[in-house]
């Protein structure tokens, strides 16, 4: 739990998404980008972040390691099975879960991670100098 | 259609079995011709005609219960000339080599595991093979796509281009099942495949149309 209030996310609003290099090419994120998570996929809402600030929160790799990439909230809740939430912690107020990525039977990993490759936009490239 | 109506004579005086293998359907089998092609090797899938000109003959060795009027294309004996190397597709599966055979575990820094060289090389065939039959079965482009890793082992195969999408994830190991998921505006197809060359057809198939 946080003390920050747990606000609805609109439609239109942004996503980023820490994207290790090994998914990137071409400047293309791969589907490999996501991927079946118990937690759901962490991301973090761009009405409290910005791309370089999803980058500089990088904890298993460094920074550098990463590029960031979006995924537009609506999109991503069109999709079967998938909901948006606004899960803040205490140190990030923009941090937001994409909840259905679970390994379930019921659930079309392969077509869900080919839609979301599909819909998500490099904007910082894993070889850009971190700053 | 007496370059057809040859091919099937000729296939009648080869040896049945290996040629014409699995094109005696079920009596009850009515499957749009998309699902009956899945069962035959894709270089079998000969172009016959129109719909507006379905040709009975050759159908008759197939089924009876196939609605001809639906098909365009009628099961053939195929080549065994294997398809050559395009470079493109090379390119991609050496670049693809060298990222992905040295990652080692826990590539990620989340407990990822490194994709075995097996499920590299089944990767790799089916990029050939599919590329290729989009060029020589379908008269296609050379469309290429991505090789890469997952945190699980498996390896994606993903073709993206403007007007239509496939993804193939070929898991670590050879028991569990390939899924397959692909978009063209708002056509879908989404489903499990066999990695034997003659299941590929319609994937082949998917990719090549450019309507």
């Amino acid at each position: 739990m946080s003390s920050w209030p747990i606000e609805p996310i609109p439609d239109p609003d942004r996503l980023f998404l820490r994207v290790l290099a090994q998914y990137v090419v071409a400047s293309k994120v791969q589907p490999g980008a996501f991927r079946a998570h118990v937690t759901g996929t962490s991301t973090e809402w761009e009405k409290y972040a910005t791309p370089r600030e999803t980058r500089s929160r990088a904890q298993s790799k460094p920074p550098s390691h990463y590029g960031v990439c979006f995924v537009i909230a609506g999109r991503v809740r069109t999709i079967p099975g998938l909901t948006v939430e606004h899960t803040p912690t205490e140190r990030n107020r923009a941090h937001a879960t994409i909840f259905g990525t679970l390994p379930a039977p019921d659930v079309d990993l392969t077509t869900v991670r080919e839609v979301l490759a599909a819909a998500a936009p490099l904007l910082i490239h894993p070889n850009e100098p971190v700053r | 259609m007496s370059e057809f109506l040859d091919i099937e004579d000729e296939a009648e005086e080869e040896d049945t079995e290996s040629t014409f293998q699995g094109l005696v359907a079920p009596k009850d089998w009515t499957a749009p011709f998309t699902e009956m092609v899945m069962g035959f090797r894709p270089s079998d899938v000969v172009i016959l005609g129109s719909q507006s000109e379905p040709q009975r003959d050759l159908f008759l060795t197939i089924s009876d219960h196939v609605d001809l009027q639906d098909l365009a294309f009628v099961i053939g004996p195929r080549s065994e000339i294997p398809y050559q190397p395009l470079p493109q597709i090379e390119a991609e599966i050496a670049r693809a080599a060298a990222s992905i055979l040295q990652l080692g575990n826990d590539w990620d820094g989340e407990g990822a595991i490194q994709p075995s060289e097996e499920t590299f090389r089944r990767a790799s065939a089916l990029a050939r093979d599919l590329a290729a039959q989009i060029v020589v079965e379908f008269n296609g482009p050379v469309l290429v796509p991505t090789i890469g890793p997952n945190h699980d082992g498996s390896v994606d195969v993903y073709w993206s281009t403007p007007s239509v999408t496939l993804l193939i994830n070929i898991p670590n190991s050879s028991e569990q099942p390939t899924t397959f998921s692909g978009r063209r505006g708002t056509e879908t197809v989404a489903g499990r495949v066999a990695l034997d060359e003659r299941r590929l057809g319609h994937l082949a198939a998917w990719l090549a149309c450019t309507r």
